[in-house]
Formats: C-alpha cells, structure tokens, sequence
C-alpha cells in the first residue's frame, strides 16, 4: 500500500517536473552580431553590420551599427534614433515596438505563435503537413474584408515561416526562420529570409545573426542609453 | 454503390491532400534566387568582414567599386529599415488588432497624416465595439443559463 501511494507520489511529481523546468528557463538579455541586406525591385540596395543589444525589461534595442558608418540606431517605445559621436542626428517615429520584435519574442519563448497570441487575431484553422504545423490566424469577422489571414508554420517545435495574405488570399508578405542557433539553451534563428511582393514585384531581406549571447552579465553600459540627455 | 462509396472518399482524400499541400506550399521560397539577389551585398559583406572597422565613407573616399553598389543612386537607407510597419498593417488595421495602442502608434508614426490616424481610431471603435457585442451576448447567456 505505501509503495502504491510513492509510486503515485512520484508519477505527480514526475508530471509536474516538465512545467517547472519551463518556468525555470526565464531569459531577459540577448546580443548578438548582426547583418541585414535588402534589395529592393528598382535595384537598390543596402548592407547594414554591427551588433545589436536588447534587454527585455529595459525595451531599447540598441544597434550598434558599424557598417555603413559608425552610429547608434536605438528602438524605444514609439521612437527610432539614429545617434553619431553621442549626438543624436534623427528621431522619428516607428512601427517597429519591441514587443513585436524576435528579440523579445525569443526571450519571452514566444516565437512560435509570432507574438499573435496578445492581439484579437484568433487561430482559426492547424493543420499538420510532414513535418509543418500551421496554423492560420484571422481577424474578427468584422475585419477580414480589409486584413487577410496571417499563416503560421511551426517545424521541430521551431518557428519556421510566417505569410501574410491580403483579404482575397494572395500572398503578400513571407518570412522565413532558419539556422537556429543554441545559447544558453535559448533557441534563435541565425538567419531571416524575408520577401515583400508590392504590385507583382518582390524585394528581398536577408539578416543573419551570429555570436549570440544571453543573458550576459556584463556590459551593462550596452543595453541602455540614456536618451534624455538627447536633443536635435 | 460500394465502387462508388470508395471513388468518393479517394476523392474526398485527394481533395484533402491538396488542400493541404497548398497550405504547405505557400511555406516555400526559391533560394537560388534569394542568393542571386544578394550575390552582390554578399560580396560587399566579405570585403567589409576582412577589413573590420572600415566605413562606407572610407570606401567611397578611395574610389572602392564595391562602395557604389549601396551609394547613391542605388543606396536605399538601412536606418529607415527598422522604421518598417510591424506585420505591415495599414492603420485601421493597427487600431482594430492593437486597440488604443494602435492608435497611438498611428498617431505618432502619422503625423502628417491624419486620414491614416482617423482610420486607425476607426478600428479601436470597432473592435470595442466588437467585443462589446460579445460580451454584451456572454453577458445574455449566462443570465439565461442562471435563471433555468
């Protein structure tokens, strides 16, 4: 009788073991290097490199960008500074909130729903096909004539692509998850193959991320810039 | 019948299938054509990886062919990358998927464009007012179940 009641004990325990470990991997810094190139459909380009930094509980991400010149480009809130020799050069507003970012999508072990789960879009549709996992996310009724579904496929437990359809169906934005890298045991992914398609017309995204850091403890001074100070 | 019970669900499993595998297709890009394109940014990439610390600048000061390729006219600016619309969702779209902060987003972002921020506070009012409804009907049911 008392082993039963231990083996019960321990098939509780064990059950329970897998919800602790999830909850014990918290993440809440990530840098890396990184490089960005686009071509758009008029043939120009660009080529972005330095090493980016992001702490979740401060929400700047700050580039550290050294190629095509030496700046700052720092994401916080709303706004998006482009600082040179400590002085800052533009401030403009964004869409880019780091929230929606794959940095704190990552740390947050939320890469696999894309961050869609926090909004009113709703998985609608999941489908398995080999070894994909989609699932397809709508908007309210009331607004499907204007915003087409968000398609979401997940391989190996890893986001693998994201496409963006219109409200007829068409394909108008894909993005691709690939090479992930491990550190730390945070999974990320070492590159990001982006197409946009605007009247028939592709451009092209590439950015690969190398020498991923988390949770570092040094290097305080990288994850925060103090903007305050900063004036046109 | 039965030749035709077994015609219809090959059928029906065919349907299926390809319905599938169009899903999955979409899930699908051609590499080589990724790579072509950026043959030549990659190529700029290499020559900046093995001369660490070198600018644009520097590049086009000594006449280096490769500096063209991203100066102007063919230069696109990297900075206004990141000033890209999240998910690219128009502004009635950010105001009805993101509420207030949409809105707000909208707000900051267009400011020279106050059609773009009236649609987006279009959108909060009609997702509240969607929820609203949903509520309102949760709200009915449940009072109906409580008074069976």
């Amino acid at each position: 009788m008392k082993t039963t009641f231990r083996n019960i004990l321990l098939l509780i325990c064990l059950s329970f073991l897998p919800s602790v470990l999830v909850i014990g991997q918290q993440y809440n810094r990530i840098r890396a290097d990184f490089s960005v190139k686009v071509k758009i459909p008029s043939g120009g380009q660009t080529l972005a490199l330095g090493q980016v930094y992001y702490d979740k509980n401060i929400k700047q991400i700050i580039y550290y960008v050294t190629f095509p010149e030496r700046e700052i480009w720092l994401t916080y809130d709303t706004l998006v500074y482009q600082i040179r020799n400590d002085k800052l050069v533009t401030k403009t507003a964004t869409f880019a909130m780091a929230e929606f970012t794959v940095f704190h999508l990552a740390l947050n072990s939320r890469m696999q729903d894309y961050g869609l789960r926090n909004t009113l879009f709703t998985a609608t549709e999941v489908t398995k096909d080999g070894d994909l996992v989609i699932t397809t996310w709508s908007s309210p009724p009331k607004n499907r004539q204007s915003l087409g579904n968000i398609l979401v496929s997940v391989k190996n437990k890893q986001l693998f692509g994201v496409v963006f359809q219109d409200p007829k169906g068409g394909v108008i934005r894909k993005q691709f998850f690939e090479e992930y890298l491990l550190s730390s045991g945070l999974s990320f992914p070492g590159k990001i193959v982006e197409i946009n398609t605007t009247e028939g017309r592709d451009s092209y995204q590439v950015t690969t991320y190398k020498n991923i850091v988390v949770d570092e403890t040094q290097n305080d001074n990288k994850y925060f810039y103090n903007i305050s100070g900063l004036h046109l | 019948m039965r030749k035709l019970l077994i015609l219809s669900s090959m059928l029906l499993l065919i349907g299926i299938g390809k319905s599938m595998a169009g899903q999955a297709d979409l899930f699908h890009y051609d590499a080589v054509t990724v790579e072509n394109q950026m043959a030549q940014l990659n190529q700029l990439e290499g020559y900046v990886m093995s001369n660490p610390g070198i600018t644009l600048g520097e590049m086009t000061t000594n006449g280096h062919a490769l500096a063209s390729l991203v100066s102007d006219p063919n230069g696109i600016s990297g900075f206004n990358l990141i000033n890209e619309k999240v998910l690219g969702i128009p502004g009635f779209l950010w105001g009805c998927v993101f509420g207030v902060i949409g809105v707000a987003i909208v707000y900051f972002v267009g400011q020279n464009d106050k059609a773009e921020t009236k649609s987006a506070l279009i959108g909060c009012v009609v997702s509240y007012l969607t929820i609203g409804v949903a509520y309102g009907v949760s709200a009915a049911i449940a009072a109906a179940s409580g008074g069976l």
